[in-house]
Protein backbone atom coordinates (compact mmCIF):
# COMPACT_ATOMS: atom_id res chain seq x y z
CA UNK A 1 0.00 0.00 0.00
CA UNK A 2 1.71 3.19 -0.94
CA UNK A 3 -0.96 5.36 0.65
CA UNK A 4 -3.91 4.91 3.46
CA UNK A 5 -6.52 7.46 4.34
CA UNK A 6 -7.83 6.83 7.80
CA UNK A 7 -11.66 7.96 7.82
CA UNK A 8 -12.24 6.36 10.68
CA UNK A 9 -12.95 8.59 14.22
CA UNK A 10 -11.77 7.99 17.14
CA UNK A 11 -9.28 5.75 15.61
CA UNK A 12 -5.96 5.48 17.26
CA UNK A 13 -3.05 4.55 15.73
CA UNK A 14 0.02 2.74 17.35
CA UNK A 15 2.94 0.87 16.12
CA UNK A 16 3.48 -2.84 16.64
CA UNK A 17 6.65 -4.35 14.96
CA UNK A 18 7.14 -3.08 11.73
CA UNK A 19 3.41 -2.20 11.00
CA UNK A 20 0.67 0.23 12.75
CA UNK A 21 -1.95 -1.17 14.07
CA UNK A 22 -5.51 0.80 13.97
CA UNK A 23 -7.57 0.60 16.93
CA UNK A 24 -10.90 1.83 18.20
CA UNK A 25 -12.45 1.53 21.41
CA UNK A 26 -9.78 -0.64 22.18
CA UNK A 27 -10.39 -3.20 19.40
CA UNK A 28 -8.50 -3.65 16.23
CA UNK A 29 -9.94 -2.54 13.24
CA UNK A 30 -6.81 -2.53 10.71
CA UNK A 31 -3.50 -3.69 10.58
CA UNK A 32 -1.18 -1.28 8.20
CA UNK A 33 2.16 -2.66 6.54
CA UNK A 34 4.70 0.16 6.91
CA UNK A 35 7.01 -1.41 4.15
CA UNK A 36 6.25 0.62 1.05
CA UNK A 37 4.22 3.05 3.00
CA UNK A 38 4.65 6.61 1.48
CA UNK A 39 1.56 8.57 2.49
CA UNK A 40 -0.87 8.85 5.54
CA UNK A 41 -3.47 10.78 5.31
CA UNK A 42 -5.43 11.62 8.68
CA UNK A 43 -9.61 12.71 7.97
CA UNK A 44 -10.96 13.88 11.52
CA UNK A 45 -10.37 12.50 14.57
CA UNK A 46 -7.67 10.32 15.02
CA UNK A 47 -4.30 10.01 17.33
CA UNK A 48 -1.55 8.64 16.81
CA UNK A 49 1.18 7.44 19.27
CA UNK A 50 4.85 8.93 19.98
CA UNK A 51 6.26 5.84 18.41
CA UNK A 52 4.09 6.09 15.17
CA UNK A 53 5.07 9.57 14.71
CA UNK A 54 8.60 8.46 15.58
CA UNK A 55 8.67 6.23 12.41
CA UNK A 56 6.29 8.52 9.97
CA UNK A 57 9.25 10.93 10.70
CA UNK A 58 12.15 8.14 9.51
CA UNK A 59 10.64 6.93 6.59
CA UNK A 60 9.36 10.21 5.74
CA UNK A 61 6.08 9.40 5.40
CA UNK A 62 3.96 12.38 4.04
CA UNK A 63 1.28 12.77 6.63
CA UNK A 64 -1.57 15.24 6.01
CA UNK A 65 -4.13 15.99 8.44
CA UNK A 66 -7.81 16.75 7.25
CA UNK A 67 -10.28 17.97 8.73
CA UNK A 68 -13.64 15.67 9.04
CA UNK A 69 -15.53 17.71 6.08
CA UNK A 70 -11.92 17.24 4.15
CA UNK A 71 -10.51 20.32 4.52
CA UNK A 72 -6.66 20.68 4.54
CA UNK A 73 -5.52 21.09 8.11
CA UNK A 74 -1.98 20.65 8.68
CA UNK A 75 0.85 18.56 7.36
CA UNK A 76 3.90 16.62 8.84
CA UNK A 77 6.81 18.56 7.90
CA UNK A 78 9.99 16.94 7.63
CA UNK A 79 12.84 19.38 7.32
CA UNK A 80 14.50 17.74 3.86
CA UNK A 81 15.72 20.08 2.00
CA UNK A 82 18.93 20.97 1.11
CA UNK A 83 18.56 23.05 -1.61
CA UNK A 84 19.18 26.29 -0.46
CA UNK A 85 20.10 27.29 -3.98
CA UNK A 86 17.04 26.02 -5.80
CA UNK A 87 14.46 27.92 -3.18
CA UNK A 88 17.30 31.27 -3.73
CA UNK A 89 16.58 31.18 -7.71
CA UNK A 90 12.71 30.99 -6.92
CA UNK A 91 12.83 34.04 -4.72
CA UNK A 92 15.50 36.14 -6.43
CA UNK A 93 13.45 35.10 -9.74
CA UNK A 94 10.05 35.10 -8.94
CA UNK A 95 10.66 38.57 -7.74
CA UNK A 96 12.18 40.05 -10.90
CA UNK A 97 9.11 41.72 -12.85
CA UNK A 98 9.46 40.61 -16.47
CA UNK A 99 10.26 36.87 -15.03
CA UNK A 100 7.08 37.46 -12.91
CA UNK A 101 5.31 38.23 -15.67
CA UNK A 102 6.33 35.83 -18.51
CA UNK A 103 6.14 33.03 -16.00
CA UNK A 104 2.49 33.68 -15.19
CA UNK A 105 1.59 34.26 -18.72
CA UNK A 106 2.45 30.78 -19.63
CA UNK A 107 0.64 29.72 -16.64
CA UNK A 108 -2.51 31.39 -17.78
CA UNK A 109 -2.25 30.58 -21.36
CA UNK A 110 -1.89 26.92 -20.54
CA UNK A 111 -5.27 27.20 -18.21
CA UNK A 112 -7.29 29.17 -20.97
CA UNK A 113 -6.69 26.46 -23.77
CA UNK A 114 -6.94 23.05 -21.57
CA UNK A 115 -10.45 24.71 -20.39
CA UNK A 116 -11.28 25.53 -24.19
CA UNK A 117 -10.68 22.34 -25.45
CA UNK A 118 -12.46 20.80 -23.11
CA UNK A 119 -15.75 23.06 -23.96
CA UNK A 120 -14.70 22.29 -27.24
CA UNK A 121 -14.77 18.34 -27.18
CA UNK A 122 -17.91 18.62 -24.78
CA UNK A 123 -19.60 20.67 -27.03
CA UNK A 124 -19.07 18.19 -29.75
CA UNK A 125 -20.30 15.29 -27.85
CA UNK A 126 -23.24 17.11 -26.83
CA UNK A 127 -23.96 19.19 -29.94
CA UNK A 128 -24.33 22.08 -28.09
CA UNK A 129 -23.50 25.84 -29.57
CA UNK A 130 -23.36 27.61 -26.62
CA UNK A 131 -20.35 25.17 -25.39
CA UNK A 132 -19.04 26.15 -28.95
CA UNK A 133 -19.22 29.46 -28.06
CA UNK A 134 -17.83 29.70 -24.91
CA UNK A 135 -14.95 27.65 -25.76
CA UNK A 136 -14.08 29.84 -28.87
CA UNK A 137 -14.25 32.97 -26.18
CA UNK A 138 -11.95 31.79 -24.17
CA UNK A 139 -9.55 30.89 -27.03
CA UNK A 140 -9.51 34.18 -28.05
CA UNK A 141 -8.54 35.23 -24.15
CA UNK A 142 -5.84 32.79 -24.43
CA UNK A 143 -4.55 34.67 -27.39
CA UNK A 144 -4.87 38.56 -25.33
CA UNK A 145 -2.67 36.64 -23.06
CA UNK A 146 0.94 36.84 -24.68
CA UNK A 147 0.32 40.49 -25.39
CA UNK A 148 -0.68 41.88 -22.11
CA UNK A 149 1.89 43.49 -19.80
CA UNK A 150 0.22 43.79 -16.58
CA UNK A 151 -0.04 41.44 -13.98
CA UNK A 152 -3.20 42.89 -12.42
CA UNK A 153 -5.31 42.98 -15.95
CA UNK A 154 -3.79 39.44 -17.10
CA UNK A 155 -5.41 38.06 -13.26
CA UNK A 156 -8.58 39.98 -14.84
CA UNK A 157 -8.57 37.99 -18.52
CA UNK A 158 -7.95 34.92 -16.19
CA UNK A 159 -10.60 35.93 -14.19
CA UNK A 160 -13.08 36.52 -16.81
CA UNK A 161 -12.51 33.39 -18.15
CA UNK A 162 -13.32 31.23 -15.12
CA UNK A 163 -16.27 33.10 -15.17
CA UNK A 164 -17.08 32.10 -19.06
CA UNK A 165 -16.08 28.83 -18.03
CA UNK A 166 -18.37 28.61 -15.29
CA UNK A 167 -21.82 30.11 -17.25
CA UNK A 168 -21.64 27.21 -19.31
CA UNK A 169 -20.87 24.76 -16.80
CA UNK A 170 -24.60 23.55 -16.23
CA UNK A 171 -24.84 22.32 -20.06
CA UNK A 172 -21.93 20.09 -18.62
CA UNK A 173 -24.15 18.32 -16.74
CA UNK A 174 -26.95 15.83 -17.91
CA UNK A 175 -28.30 14.68 -15.07
CA UNK A 176 -31.65 17.08 -14.13
CA UNK A 177 -31.63 18.72 -10.53
CA UNK A 178 -28.47 19.43 -10.04
CA UNK A 179 -28.93 23.22 -9.37
CA UNK A 180 -25.84 25.48 -10.50
CA UNK A 181 -25.66 29.44 -9.80
CA UNK A 182 -21.95 29.65 -10.67
CA UNK A 183 -19.09 29.07 -9.09
CA UNK A 184 -19.32 29.63 -4.94
CA UNK A 185 -17.50 28.52 -2.07
CA UNK A 186 -16.57 28.74 1.84
CA UNK A 187 -19.06 27.91 1.88
CA UNK A 188 -20.32 26.13 -1.25
CA UNK A 189 -23.33 26.04 -1.36
CA UNK A 190 -24.96 23.24 -3.52
CA UNK A 191 -23.70 19.70 -4.34
CA UNK A 192 -22.15 20.46 -7.61
CA UNK A 193 -19.80 23.53 -5.56
CA UNK A 194 -19.09 21.28 -3.25
CA UNK A 195 -17.81 18.36 -5.06
CA UNK A 196 -15.59 20.63 -6.92
CA UNK A 197 -14.32 22.07 -3.89
CA UNK A 198 -13.22 19.42 -2.82
CA UNK A 199 -11.71 17.75 -5.58
CA UNK A 200 -9.89 21.27 -6.05
CA UNK A 201 -8.11 21.00 -2.27
CA UNK A 202 -7.40 17.01 -2.98
CA UNK A 203 -5.34 18.52 -6.34
CA UNK A 204 -3.62 21.39 -4.89
CA UNK A 205 -2.26 18.89 -1.70
CA UNK A 206 -1.00 16.89 -5.07
CA UNK A 207 0.64 19.74 -6.16
CA UNK A 208 1.87 20.79 -2.72
CA UNK A 209 3.20 17.52 -2.19
CA UNK A 210 5.24 17.15 -5.66
CA UNK A 211 6.73 21.04 -5.01
CA UNK A 212 7.95 19.97 -1.70
CA UNK A 213 9.55 16.72 -3.45
CA UNK A 214 11.28 18.92 -5.36
CA UNK A 215 12.52 21.70 -2.60
CA UNK A 216 10.76 24.59 -3.62
CA UNK A 217 8.84 27.14 -1.11
CA UNK A 218 5.41 26.66 -1.94
CA UNK A 219 4.15 29.84 -0.63
CA UNK A 220 5.99 31.73 -3.33
CA UNK A 221 3.89 31.94 -6.14
CA UNK A 222 3.77 34.30 -9.54
CA UNK A 223 -0.30 34.06 -10.32
CA UNK A 224 -1.47 34.11 -6.93
CA UNK A 225 0.04 37.38 -5.00
CA UNK A 226 1.69 36.66 -1.63
CA UNK A 227 -0.80 35.85 0.92
CA UNK A 228 -0.94 35.41 4.41
CA UNK A 229 -0.55 31.44 4.97
CA UNK A 230 -1.94 30.96 1.11
CA UNK A 231 0.27 28.41 -0.66
CA UNK A 232 0.43 30.93 -3.66
CA UNK A 233 2.82 28.32 -6.20
CA UNK A 234 0.71 25.29 -5.08
CA UNK A 235 -2.20 27.83 -6.12
CA UNK A 236 -0.45 28.23 -9.69
CA UNK A 237 0.51 25.15 -10.99
CA UNK A 238 -2.86 23.35 -9.40
CA UNK A 239 -4.59 25.96 -12.39
CA UNK A 240 -3.51 23.54 -15.53
CA UNK A 241 -4.98 20.29 -13.88
CA UNK A 242 -8.18 21.76 -12.23
CA UNK A 243 -10.29 20.81 -15.55
CA UNK A 244 -7.89 17.87 -16.92
CA UNK A 245 -8.57 16.86 -13.75
CA UNK A 246 -10.69 18.01 -11.22
CA UNK A 247 -13.73 19.50 -13.50
CA UNK A 248 -13.55 16.14 -15.49
CA UNK A 249 -13.77 13.11 -12.59
CA UNK A 250 -16.72 15.40 -10.70
CA UNK A 251 -18.29 15.52 -14.06
CA UNK A 252 -17.97 11.90 -14.57
CA UNK A 253 -19.68 11.00 -11.27
CA UNK A 254 -22.69 13.41 -11.89
CA UNK A 255 -23.16 11.90 -15.00
CA UNK A 256 -22.52 8.27 -14.88
CA UNK A 257 -25.09 8.60 -11.82
CA UNK A 258 -22.73 7.13 -9.42
CA UNK A 259 -22.81 10.36 -6.70
CA UNK A 260 -26.64 11.64 -6.71
CA UNK A 261 -28.80 14.48 -5.08
CA UNK A 262 -29.70 12.28 -2.45
CA UNK A 263 -25.93 11.77 -1.06
CA UNK A 264 -25.84 14.63 0.71
CA UNK A 265 -26.74 16.58 3.77
CA UNK A 266 -28.76 19.80 3.39
CA UNK A 267 -29.23 22.12 5.95
CA UNK A 268 -31.18 25.88 5.60
CA UNK A 269 -28.85 28.08 5.95
CA UNK A 270 -29.40 32.36 6.65
CA UNK A 271 -26.49 32.73 4.33
CA UNK A 272 -23.14 35.00 5.00
CA UNK A 273 -23.87 36.06 8.88
CA UNK A 274 -21.67 33.98 10.39
CA UNK A 275 -19.11 35.28 12.82
CA UNK A 276 -15.64 33.64 11.75
CA UNK A 277 -14.59 30.90 9.74
CA UNK A 278 -15.80 27.96 12.35
CA UNK A 279 -18.97 29.15 13.17
CA UNK A 280 -19.03 28.90 9.25
CA UNK A 281 -18.33 25.26 8.95
CA UNK A 282 -20.57 24.60 11.04
CA UNK A 283 -23.02 25.78 9.31
CA UNK A 284 -22.19 24.72 5.91
CA UNK A 285 -25.47 24.39 3.53
CA UNK A 286 -24.21 21.19 1.48
CA UNK A 287 -22.48 18.04 2.61
CA UNK A 288 -21.32 15.01 1.88
CA UNK A 289 -22.59 11.83 3.77
CA UNK A 290 -20.03 9.63 5.34
CA UNK A 291 -20.43 6.62 2.95
CA UNK A 292 -20.02 9.18 0.01
CA UNK A 293 -17.24 10.41 0.82
CA UNK A 294 -15.45 7.25 1.64
CA UNK A 295 -16.65 6.40 -2.55
CA UNK A 296 -15.33 9.49 -3.73
CA UNK A 297 -11.96 9.06 -2.62
CA UNK A 298 -11.92 5.60 -3.91
CA UNK A 299 -13.11 6.97 -7.25
CA UNK A 300 -10.34 9.75 -6.75
CA UNK A 301 -7.47 7.32 -5.80
CA UNK A 302 -8.54 5.21 -8.81
CA UNK A 303 -8.55 8.34 -11.59
CA UNK A 304 -5.22 9.40 -10.56
CA UNK A 305 -3.98 5.88 -10.88
CA UNK A 306 -5.19 6.13 -14.39
CA UNK A 307 -2.15 5.50 -17.09
CA UNK A 308 -1.24 7.64 -19.42
CA UNK A 309 1.68 8.26 -21.71
CA UNK A 310 3.39 11.24 -20.90
CA UNK A 311 3.74 14.10 -24.09
CA UNK A 312 7.35 14.99 -23.28
CA UNK A 313 9.09 12.26 -22.84
CA UNK A 314 6.67 9.45 -24.04
CA UNK A 315 7.47 7.20 -21.09
CA UNK A 316 4.33 5.57 -19.26
CA UNK A 317 3.00 7.08 -16.11
CA UNK A 318 0.25 7.95 -14.10
CA UNK A 319 -1.55 11.05 -13.40
CA UNK A 320 0.35 11.75 -10.18
CA UNK A 321 3.26 11.15 -12.24
CA UNK A 322 2.30 13.67 -14.76
CA UNK A 323 1.96 16.40 -11.83
CA UNK A 324 6.04 15.60 -10.55
CA UNK A 325 6.39 15.74 -13.87
CA UNK A 326 5.61 19.31 -14.51
CA UNK A 327 6.56 20.47 -10.86
CA UNK A 328 10.05 19.22 -11.87
CA UNK A 329 9.80 20.94 -15.14
CA UNK A 330 8.92 24.68 -13.17
CA UNK A 331 11.83 23.58 -10.98
CA UNK A 332 14.25 22.99 -13.93
CA UNK A 333 12.76 26.65 -15.64
CA UNK A 334 13.34 28.26 -12.05
CA UNK A 335 16.85 27.37 -11.60
CA UNK A 336 17.43 28.30 -15.60
CA UNK A 337 18.01 24.89 -16.93
CA UNK A 338 14.81 25.87 -19.60
CA UNK A 339 14.13 29.22 -20.79
CA UNK A 340 10.22 29.24 -20.96
CA UNK A 341 8.01 27.14 -18.74
CA UNK A 342 5.51 24.96 -21.19
CA UNK A 343 2.57 24.11 -18.75
CA UNK A 344 0.84 20.89 -19.50
CA UNK A 345 -0.70 20.29 -22.94
CA UNK A 346 -3.71 18.61 -23.04
CA UNK A 347 -3.81 18.06 -26.53
CA UNK A 348 -0.58 16.35 -27.08
CA UNK A 349 -2.15 13.48 -25.08
CA UNK A 350 -5.12 12.43 -26.32
CA UNK B 1 5.89 -8.17 -7.62
CA UNK B 2 3.01 -10.02 -5.61
CA UNK B 3 3.96 -12.50 -3.65
CA UNK B 4 2.31 -15.16 -1.86
CA UNK B 5 4.07 -16.38 1.70
CA UNK B 6 3.42 -19.28 3.56
CA UNK B 7 5.05 -21.16 6.35
CA UNK B 8 4.92 -24.15 8.61
CA UNK B 9 6.88 -23.15 12.19
CA UNK B 10 6.52 -26.04 14.92
CA UNK B 11 7.94 -23.02 17.97
CA UNK B 12 5.33 -20.62 19.11
CA UNK B 13 7.43 -17.89 19.54
CA UNK B 14 9.20 -18.31 16.51
CA UNK B 15 6.09 -18.28 14.87
CA UNK B 16 4.78 -15.23 16.19
CA UNK B 17 8.20 -13.77 15.68
CA UNK B 18 7.91 -14.56 11.67
CA UNK B 19 3.65 -13.36 11.43
CA UNK B 20 5.06 -9.91 13.10
CA UNK B 21 7.81 -9.77 10.22
CA UNK B 22 5.67 -10.46 7.35
CA UNK B 23 2.80 -7.76 8.85
CA UNK B 24 5.53 -5.37 7.58
CA UNK B 25 5.17 -6.30 4.29
CA UNK B 26 1.72 -7.54 3.64
CA UNK B 27 -1.40 -8.78 4.84
CA UNK B 28 -2.60 -11.39 6.58
CA UNK B 29 -5.25 -13.66 4.65
CA UNK B 30 -5.07 -16.97 6.49
CA UNK B 31 -3.78 -18.45 9.77
CA UNK B 32 -0.66 -18.61 8.27
CA UNK B 33 -0.49 -17.44 4.97
CA UNK B 34 0.65 -13.84 3.90
CA UNK B 35 -0.28 -11.51 0.71
CA UNK B 36 2.36 -9.07 0.17
CA UNK B 37 1.40 -6.40 -2.69
CA UNK B 38 4.08 -4.18 -4.17
CA UNK B 39 7.64 -6.03 -3.43
CA UNK B 40 10.10 -4.52 -5.29
CA UNK B 41 13.21 -7.26 -5.38
CA UNK B 42 14.94 -5.51 -2.33
CA UNK B 43 11.81 -5.09 0.02
CA UNK B 44 11.36 -8.80 -0.88
CA UNK B 45 15.43 -10.09 -0.19
CA UNK B 46 15.17 -8.01 2.70
CA UNK B 47 11.96 -9.61 4.15
CA UNK B 48 13.70 -13.33 3.33
CA UNK B 49 16.44 -12.22 5.00
CA UNK B 50 14.65 -11.26 7.92
CA UNK B 51 12.77 -14.72 7.92
CA UNK B 52 15.90 -16.67 7.29
CA UNK B 53 17.51 -15.29 10.46
CA UNK B 54 14.33 -16.37 12.48
CA UNK B 55 13.61 -20.16 11.36
CA UNK B 56 15.27 -23.41 12.39
CA UNK B 57 16.35 -24.90 9.16
CA UNK B 58 15.74 -28.65 9.97
CA UNK B 59 12.13 -28.13 11.34
CA UNK B 60 10.70 -24.89 9.52
CA UNK B 61 9.98 -23.81 6.52
CA UNK B 62 9.05 -20.81 4.55
CA UNK B 63 7.33 -20.40 1.14
CA UNK B 64 7.38 -17.75 -1.47
CA UNK B 65 4.76 -17.48 -4.45
CA UNK B 66 5.33 -15.10 -7.04
CA UNK B 67 2.24 -13.88 -8.49
CA UNK B 68 2.06 -12.12 -12.35
CA UNK B 69 -1.00 -9.82 -12.75
CA UNK B 70 -2.52 -12.52 -15.03
CA UNK B 71 -2.42 -15.19 -12.34
CA UNK B 72 -3.69 -13.13 -9.82
CA UNK B 73 -6.88 -12.18 -12.14
CA UNK B 74 -8.03 -15.83 -11.96
CA UNK B 75 -7.39 -16.36 -8.22
CA UNK B 76 -10.39 -17.34 -6.48
CA UNK B 77 -11.73 -17.55 -2.84
CA UNK B 78 -13.92 -20.39 -1.27
CA UNK B 79 -15.35 -19.70 1.76
CA UNK B 80 -15.22 -16.31 4.16
CA UNK B 81 -12.36 -14.01 2.73
CA UNK B 82 -11.94 -11.61 -0.22
CA UNK B 83 -9.98 -11.60 -3.42
CA UNK B 84 -6.37 -10.41 -2.81
CA UNK B 85 -6.09 -6.46 -3.49
CA UNK B 86 -4.29 -4.93 -6.02
CA UNK B 87 -4.40 -1.05 -5.21
CA UNK B 88 -2.37 1.03 -4.10
CA UNK B 89 -4.32 2.81 -1.59
CA UNK B 90 -6.50 1.77 1.17
CA UNK B 91 -9.14 3.20 3.36
CA UNK B 92 -9.52 2.50 7.43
Amino acid sequence: MERTYILEQGAYLRKAGNHLVVTKNREIIAEIPLEGLSQLTLVGFSSLSGAVLEVLIRHRIETVLLSPRGQFRARLMVDEHKHVQRRQGQYVKLSGADFALRTTQSIVRGKLRNTARFLALRGSRYGSEALHRAAAQIKGLSALVDRQKDMDLLRGIEGHAANLYFEVFPLLVRVPGFEFNGRNRRPPLDPLNALLSFVYTLLTQEVLTAIKVVGLDPYLGCLHAVDYGRPSLACDLVEEWRTFLGDRLVLALVNRRVIGLDDFVYRPTPCADAVDEEELKHRRPVEMKPKIARAFIEAYEKWMASRILDPGSRERTDYRGLIQRQVWKFCHYLVGDRDSYEPFIWSEVS
Amino acid sequence: MFYVVSYDISDDRVRYRVAKVLKAYGVRVQKSVFECPDLTEKRFLKMKDRLEALIDFTTDSVRYYRQCRGCLAQCEVSGAGELPATTKFSVV
